[in-house]
């Protein structure tokens, strides 16, 4: 072996020393380092999320107070059952200030065409729960179908039938609340028994109830929200003769 | 002179190991303790990195930890929050999306002609809507059945033929008004003796008299937001219907579209003639 051949096989086990211990020391070290790295900016993106979660949560409990209140008011308009008696205070309320006679009131079960719902086992348990004659609206809202006559002249008519539907006015800005939310479908003029300008109108009409799963507050109360699990239908606003109706604007965030 | 190396041949190769030997081990050397030194550096700072990192993997997901739990305890409020906001918009749109009877009832009243009289009303929001026992005509809820939008079923009486002219043109004024629908005016031979419904004057209030022709039309609104408008599948045409349909945009009080065809009116009845109603406004 010559002097050359002793220093290229120097150099040789040199570099071969080199990058052995490269490979087998230091790139363990190195993939640990990039996959802790990868690791520690998955948990930053998660920290921030969770982060953006508690900013909007905070944000939701600093307006759970007025949420609170736009729910109860709107308690007034859909109630979570049937609140006839209320229905009937109401209607005779603005029958009176319109100087019309209410005559009648009739459920008219299954008078409206339930909308497509999930199943037919779905759509049977909504509506096992829902008071007699209601069903599942297109809104998601459980309907019920009634049919009213009224007797008074043309003018007064019209008037009452603004006033039932003024129970509920909705604007860009604002909900303002004073009553039942009334849908009227169809009515119906005809000469009064003592012919004209009596006039006898028969009006069919739907009031709405909020889903049965959700209740009027969903199960919270004026301290907080009730806990997701333990969500149960409240009866907010289920007073047989509410005090006479004013209105209650519910700004609209 | 011939040049002659006089350095023995052994020398000269020593000579040239020297050189190289200068070079060479101890090259070697510094360059083997410099790669040593770089190796254990970057060694020692890898490690370091690797240190730091689980540290702050290890108080990141402390934080996530006691984040997610912060933000679990809020996401009822905020879940409450949007429950509200969807029940306003709920009813916002139920509310908004309702037809405005009062408002149509009252534009009715203004725009009815003085020698007209309605004998019944019947109003829906859509072909399949209707009150229990309510209802207009065989003809006219036929008609009604053709546009899904709210429409006024009318049966009345007037004058004249010229009158249930002047009373379609004066219905198309009507704010929201498409389409006002005649399905028939007929002068029945007893005369009509029926009790009016609504007249905006009171020379009609007892009926119209003799020889008065009963007008049987359909007032078509716009259709509710979100409620598209469709044609039964096999209405008859308009060329071919035994009644006249006038849209709202091609005619004014002073130039009527209605015209009812000759057919639309039983045999041994007058057709409705082209009159010029002089309709006013509102």
């Amino acid at each position: 072996m010559t002097a050359r051949d002793r220093k290229v096989l120097v150099i040789v086990c040199i570099l071969a020393a080199v990058a052995g211990s490269w490979l087998l020391v230091l790139g363990p070290k190195r993939s640990q380092a990039s996959k802790l790295g990868a690791q520690v900016t998955a948990a930053q993106s998660q920290l921030d999320a969770a982060r953006a979660q508690v900013a909007a949560g905070e944000a939701a409990r600093s307006t759970f107070a007025s949420s609170y209140t736009t729910l109860a008011r709107l308690g007034e308009a859909v109630p979570s059952d049937d609140n006839v008696p209320s229905l009937i205070y109401q209607v005779q309320s603005a029958a009176d200030a319109a100087r019309v006679d209410f005559r009648n009131l009739t459920l008219n079960p299954g008078g409206v065409a339930a909308p497509a719902v999930a199943s037919a086992s779905a759509a049977q348990a909504a509506t096992a729960a829902l008071p007699p004659g209601a069903t599942v609206g297109p809104a998601g809202f459980p309907v019920e179908p009634f049919t009213f006559t009224f007797r008074g002249n043309f003018f007064h008519l019209s008037d009452f039938l603004g006033r039932l539907e003024r129970f509920v006015v909705a604007s860009n800005a604002r909900v303002s609340v004073s009553g039942r939310l009334m849908s009227l479908n169809a009515i119906s003029l005809g000469a009064g028994p003592s012919g004209f300008p009596q006039i006898t109108a028969s009006v069919s009409a739907t009031t709405y109830l909020v889903p049965t799963s959700q209740g009027v507050l969903n199960g919270a109360t004026a301290a907080g929200p009730a806990a997701p699990a333990a969500s149960q239908p409240v009866s907010g606003s289920s007073s047989p003769v509410p005090a006479a109706p004013a209105t209650i604007a519910i700004p609209v965030k | 002179m011939r040049a002659v190396n006089l350095i023995p041949g052994d020398a000269r190769s020593a000579g040239g190991m020297r050189l190289s030997l200068g070079l060479g081990p101890g090259t070697a050397v510094i360059g083997v303790l410099g790669a040593a030194v770089l190796f254990v550096s970057v060694y020692v700072l890898t490690s370091n990195t690797i240190s730091d990192r689980q540290a702050k993997l290890a108080t990141l997901q402390g934080q996530v930890t006691q984040v997610q739990a912060q933000a679990s305890r809020l996401a009822n409020y905020a879940a409450f929050v949007k429950l509200a906001q969807a029940r306003v918009d709920t009813v916002r749109q139920i509310a908004s999306s309702r037809f405005d009877w009062h408002a149509a009832l009252a534009d009715l009243s203004k725009v009815i002609p003085a020698n007209a009289s309605f004998q019944s009303l019947t109003g829906t929001v859509a072909p399949g809507a209707g009150v229990s026992g309510a209802g207009g005509t065989a003809s006219s809820s036929s008609l009604r059945g053709d546009i899904a939008a709210p429409a006024f079923e009318l049966q009345g009486c007037t004058q004249t033929q010229d009158d249930v002219a002047r009373l379609m043109s004066r219905l198309r004024l009507i704010n929201g008004v498409q389409r006002v629908t005649l399905a028939s005016s007929v002068k029945q031979d007893g005369g009509q003796t029926g009790a009016a419904v609504a007249t905006s004057g009171s020379a009609a209030a007892a009926g119209c008299g003799q020889n008065a022709p009963t007008f049987d039309l359909v007032v078509f609104f716009a259709p509710l937001p979100g409620s598209p408008v469709t044609a039964v599948p096999g209405a008859a045409p308009l060329a071919s219907a035994a009644t006249q349909t006038t849209p709202a945009t091609q005619a004014t009080p002073s130039t009527p579209a209605a015209t009812p065809t000759p057919s639309a009116t039983p045999s041994g009845t007058q057709p409705v003639s082209t009159a010029s109603p002089t309709g006013g406004t509102k």
